[in-house]
C-alpha cells in the first residue's frame, strides 16, 4: 500500500509547482511596495521560475514507471516527457510576461499563482489513468486560465474574450461530464485500461461509443479542433498577448497529452482511424482557409493553431507505435514554435501597441532578432526544412501513410502547402518592405527568450534523434506496460 | 422493476433540456443555469449507476462529491466573472459581441 | 408497483416539469427558481435510489448554496436587457429539434443498452465512501481544494479589480 510519504515523494514536481504558486501568493503580503512602485514583482517572477526549475529537477529524481493509489494515476515516461514540456511552457511565459504583466492588471502575484497552477494541472493530466482523475485535473487547467482571462483591467476586448472562454468550458465541461457518465454506465468502469478491454473484443456497447463522442467535445475544445475551436480566434485576439501565448501552447497540449495516453492503451481496442481522421482533415482545412484572410497577428496564429492540431490528429489518426511518438515530437515542436512566435508578438505588442500584420513590415531593420525569431517560428510552423517543424511534419505524415492512410497524408500534404501562403507571407512583409518605420526595442528577457526558442527550432530540427527516441521509448513503454 | 435505464432516460431528459437552454440562451447568467442543468443530469447518471451496476459503488459515489465541489467552485467564478463584467456594460447579454467577430 | 417506484415516477416528473419551467421562463430570477424546484426534486430522486448522502449533499449545495448564488449575481448585476440574441445562430427550432432529435438517439441508445438493466442495490454506506475518498481518490481531494482556492482567488481579483492601485 502506498504511504503519504510515497505519495508526496512520486508526486513531487506537481506539488512544488503548486506549493510554489501558494509561496508567490504569501510573498506578495510581506513584500515592501513604495508609492506606485512594486520593485518585488521581479523577484515574484524569479520565485516562479525557480519553483518551476526545481520542479523539473524533481521530475528527473522522481521514480519512474510507478502507479499510485489503486492505479488512479501512472507516473512514466509519458508523465515526464509532458512534464518537463509544461515546466518549460510555464517558465517561458513567465518570462515574456515579468515586463509586462503590471501593466494590464495590477494583480500580479495572482497572475504568476495561476499560471502556477495551471501549469501544475497540466501536469496532473498527464498523470491520470482513470476518467475521473482526469476530469478533476481538466478543471485545474481551465479554471485558472478565466481568471488569467478576466484579470485584465479596463480592455473591452479581454472582458468579451474572458466571457466567451468562459461560457465555452462551462458548456464543453459539460459534454465532456456527460460522456465520461455514459462510459462509465456502459463498462462499469473509469479505469481507460479497463475501457479499453471492454471495447477489445468488439463488444463496446453503443451506449459506451455514443459517450466516446461527447467526450470527444471536451477533448476538441482543449486542442481547438473542429468542432469545438469556434472560440479561438476571438479569445486570441481578446487577450493579453502573454496569456493568448499560455493558452495556445498550455492547453493544447494538455489535451493532446491526455489524447495519447487514452489511446495508447486502447490502441488494439478502438478504430478511430477514419474518425479523428475526419476531424484532422476537417481542422487542418478550416483552419489554413481561415488563416488566409486574417489581418490581425493573433488572430491568425489562431487559426494557424486550429490547423496545427488538425497536423496533430494526423498522427493520433495512425494510431500506432510510430504515430504516437511522432505526435509526441509534434507536440514538443509546435510549443516551441508558437511559443517563440507568440514571444514576438507579446514583444512587439508591448512595444507598439498593435497587433496587425501589416504593422510588421520592415521589422527585420527595425529589430532583427525579433524578425529572425518570428520568421523562423513561421517557418518551423509552415515546416520548411531545417526547421524542427519540418521533422516533425514529416513523421506525422510518414506514420499515417505507415498505417495506410494514404488520403490522409495526403490530404495533410496539401494543406500544408496551402499553409505556406498565410506563414510566407508574413515572412515577406518582416524582410522585403521599403516603408521607413521607427525601431521596435525589446526587453532583455525577450530577447533571451527569443534566442533560446529559435536555437531550439534549429537544432532540433538537425538532431531530431535524442527527441523522437525519447517520445518513442516513452510510448514503447506505455503500451507494454 | 425501476432499473438504471429509467434514471438513464431521466438524466437524457435533464440534459437535453439543459443543452436546448444553453442553445437558446440570450444571457450569460442563462447560460450558467442551463448548465447547472446538464451537471445535474451528470450526478444522477453516477449515482444511479453506482448503486446498480458499478464495480465500486463508493468510488463513484465519492467522484460525484468531488464533481459536486468542482461544479460549486467554476459556477461561483463564473457568476463572479459576469457580475464583474456586467457593472461595466451590458455584454451579460451574448449578443454584446460586437467587437469580436465569429 | 412498490412505493418506491411510485417515488420515483413522481419525483422524475417533477423533476422535468421543473428542468422545463427553466427554459420556459420569461424572467431570469423566475429561471433560478425553478432550477432549486429542479435540485429538490432530484434529492427526492436520489432517496429513490437509497442514497441519502447524496440526497443531503444535493439539497445543502445545490440547493442551498449554488441557487443562492445565482440568486445573489442576479441581485448584483444590472437589469440586462435580455435581446433576442442567442449563443447559437440556429432559431430556436432548429435547435429544439436538433436537440429533441439528440434526445430520441439516447433513450434508445438506453432502452436497448443490456448493461442499464439491473435494478438498485443497498447505497454504500457513507463510511465506505469516505475511505474512497480520503484513500484512493486523495489526490483529488486535494486537488478539488486548490481548484476552490483558484476560483476564490480568481473571483476577488476578478469582481475588485478597478479598485486595486
Amino acid at each position: 500500500m502506498n504511504g503519504t510519504g510515497h505519495i508526496v515523494e512520486v508526486l513531487a514536481p506537481q506539488l512544488i509547482v503548486v506549493l510554489t504558486g501558494a509561496l508567490v501568493l504569501v510573498a506578495d503580503l510581506v513584500l515592501p511596495r513604495r508609492e506606485g512602485e512594486y520593485p518585488g514583482r521581479t523577484w515574484l517572477a524569479a520565485a516562479s521560475v525557480t519553483g518551476l526549475i526545481a520542479a523539473g529537477v524533481a521530475a528527473f529524481m522522481a521514480p519512474a514507471n510507478t502507479s499510485l493509489l489503486g492505479g488512479t494515476l501512472a507516473v512514466d515516461g509519458l508523465s515526464r516527457f509532458f512534464d518537463l514540456v509544461f515546466i518549460g511552457i510555464g517558465i517561458a511565459v513567465i518570462g515574456l510576461s515579468v515586463d509586462s504583466v503590471h501593466r494590464f492588471t495590477p494583480w500580479v502575484a495572482e497572475y504568476y499563482a495561476l499560471v502556477l497552477w495551471c501549469t501544475a494541472g497540466n501536469m496532473m493530466v498527464a498523470l491520470a489513468t482513470g476518467l475521473f482523475s482526469l476530469a478533476v485535473f481538466l478543471q485545474l487547467t481551465s479554471l485558472p486560465l478565466i481568471a488569467l482571462l478576466g484579470l485584465a483591467k479596463n480592455d473591452p476586448r479581454a472582458r468579451e474574450a474572458a466571457l466567451k472562454y468562459l461560457l465555452v468550458v462551462l458548456v464543453s465541461t459539460s459534454l465532456l461530464l456527460w460522456g465520461l457518465s455514459l462510459v462509465f454506465g456502459a463498462t462499469g468502469t473509469d479505469d481507460m485500461r479497463g475501457i479499453a478491454m471492454a471495447a477489445a473484443g468488439g463488444t463496446l456497447p453503443a451506449l459506451g461509443a455514443a459517450g466516446l463522442v461527447f467526450m470527444l467535445a471536451g477533448f476538441a475544445f482543449k486542442v481547438t479542433s473542429v468542432p469545438f475551436q469556434f472560440w479561438a480566434p476571438d479569445v486570441y485576439e481578446g487577450a493579453p498577448p502573454a496569456v493568448t501565448a499560455f493558452l495556445s501552447v498550455g492547453s493544447k497540449l494538455a489535451g493532446f497529452a491526455l489524447v495519447v495516453r487514452f489511446l495508447a492503451l486502447s490502441i488494439d481496442a478502438l478504430d478511430i482511424s477514419l474518425a479523428v481522421g475526419a476531424l484532422a482533415v476537417a481542422s487542418m482545412t478550416l483552419g489554413n482557409l481561415g488563416a488566409l484572410k486574417q489581418h490581425n497577428i493573433r488572430r491568425l496564429l489562431a487559426y494557424s493553431g486550429i490547423a496545427q492540431a488538425g497536423y496533430i490528429l494526423v498522427g493520433v489518426a495512425a494510431s500506432s507505435v510510430t504515430g504516437l511518438s511522432a505526435v509526441l515530437f509534434y507536440l514538443a515542436a509546435y510549443a516551441i514554435a508558437n511559443a517563440l512566435a507568440f514571444t514576438v508578438v507579446v514583444s512587439f505588442v508591448d512595444a507598439t501597441g498593435l497587433d496587425e500584420v501589416g504593422d510588421l513590415s520592415g521589422l527585420a531593420r527595425r529589430n532583427p532578432l525579433a524578425a529572425f525569431a518570428l520568421a523562423g517560428a513561421l517557418m518551423s510552423l509552415a515546416g520548411l526544412p531545417l526547421t524542427v517543424g519540418f521533422m516533425a511534419k514529416f513523421y506525422v505524415f510518414m506514420s499515417a501513410a505507415e498505417s495506410g492512410l494514404y488520403w490522409l497524408t495526403l490530404a495533410a500534404v496539401i494543406n500544408a502547402v496551402l499553409a505556406f501562403a498565410y506563414y510566407l507571407r508574413i515572412v515577406w512583409t518582416l524582410y522585403v518592405s521599403d516603408e521607413e518605420h521607427a525601431h521596435v526595442s525589446m526587453t532583455r528577457r525577450h530577447a533571451l527568450v527569443m534566442v533560446v526558442g529559435a536555437l531550439g527550432v534549429v537544432v532540433i530540427g538537425l538532431f531530431p534523434a535524442p527527441l523522437l527516441d525519447a517520445a518513442h521509448r516513452a510510448v514503447t513503454a506505455l503500451i507494454a506496460g | 422493476m425501476i432499473t438504471a435505464a429509467h434514471y438513464t432516460v431521466l438524466a437524457s431528459g435533464l440534459f437535453c433540456i439543459g443543452l436546448f437552454g444553453v442553445l437558446n440562451a440570450r444571457s450569460a447568467l442563462r447560460v450558467v443555469v442551463a448548465v447547472e442543468l446538464m451537471l445535474n443530469a451528470v450526478n444522477l447518471n453516477l449515482v444511479a449507476y453506482a448503486v446498480t451496476s458499478g464495480a465500486r459503488p463508493a468510488s463513484a459515489l465519492a467522484f460525484v462529491l468531488l464533481l459536486i465541489v468542482i461544479a460549486a467552485a467554476e459556477v461561483g467564478l463564473a457568476l463572479a466573472l459576469v457580475v464583474a463584467l456586467s457593472r461595466r456594460s451590458d455584454i451579460t447579454a451574448i449578443d454584446g459581441y460586437a467587437t469580436l467577430k465569429g | 408497483m412498490s412505493a418506491r417506484d411510485v417515488l420515483f415516477y413522481a419525483y422524475a416528473a417533477l423533476s422535468i416539469v421543473c428542468a422545463v419551467g427553466i427554459v420556459r421562463a420569461r424572467r431570469l430570477v423566475h429561471a433560478v427558481v425553478w432550477l432549486f424546484a429542479t435540485m429538490v426534486a432530484l434529492a427526492g430522486i436520489y432517496l429513490t435510489l437509497g442514497s441519502e448522502l447524496m440526497a443531503g449533499v444535493q439539497l445543502f449545495v445545490y440547493g442551498g448554496a449554488v441557487t443562492v448564488l445565482a440568486l445573489f449575481a442576479l441581485v448584483l448585476t444590472r437589469p440586462v436587457p435580455e435581446l433576442p440574441a442567442r449563443l447559437s445562430s440556429a432559431s430556436p427550432w432548429v435547435a429544439g429539434a436538433s436537440v429533441l432529435l439528440l434526445l430520441a438517439t439516447l433513450i434508445t441508445t438506453t432502452v436497448d443498452a443490456t448493461e442499464l438493466r439491473a435494478g438498485v442495490r443497498p447505497a454504500p454506506s457513507t463510511a465506505l465512501v469516505a475511505a474512497e475518498l480520503f484513500g484512493r481518490y486523495v489526490v483529488l481531494f486535494e486537488v478539488a481544494g486548490l481548484l476552490l482556492t483558484v476560483a476564490l482567488v480568481g473571483a476577488i481579483i476578478v469582481a475588485r479589480k478597478d479598485d486595486a492601485s
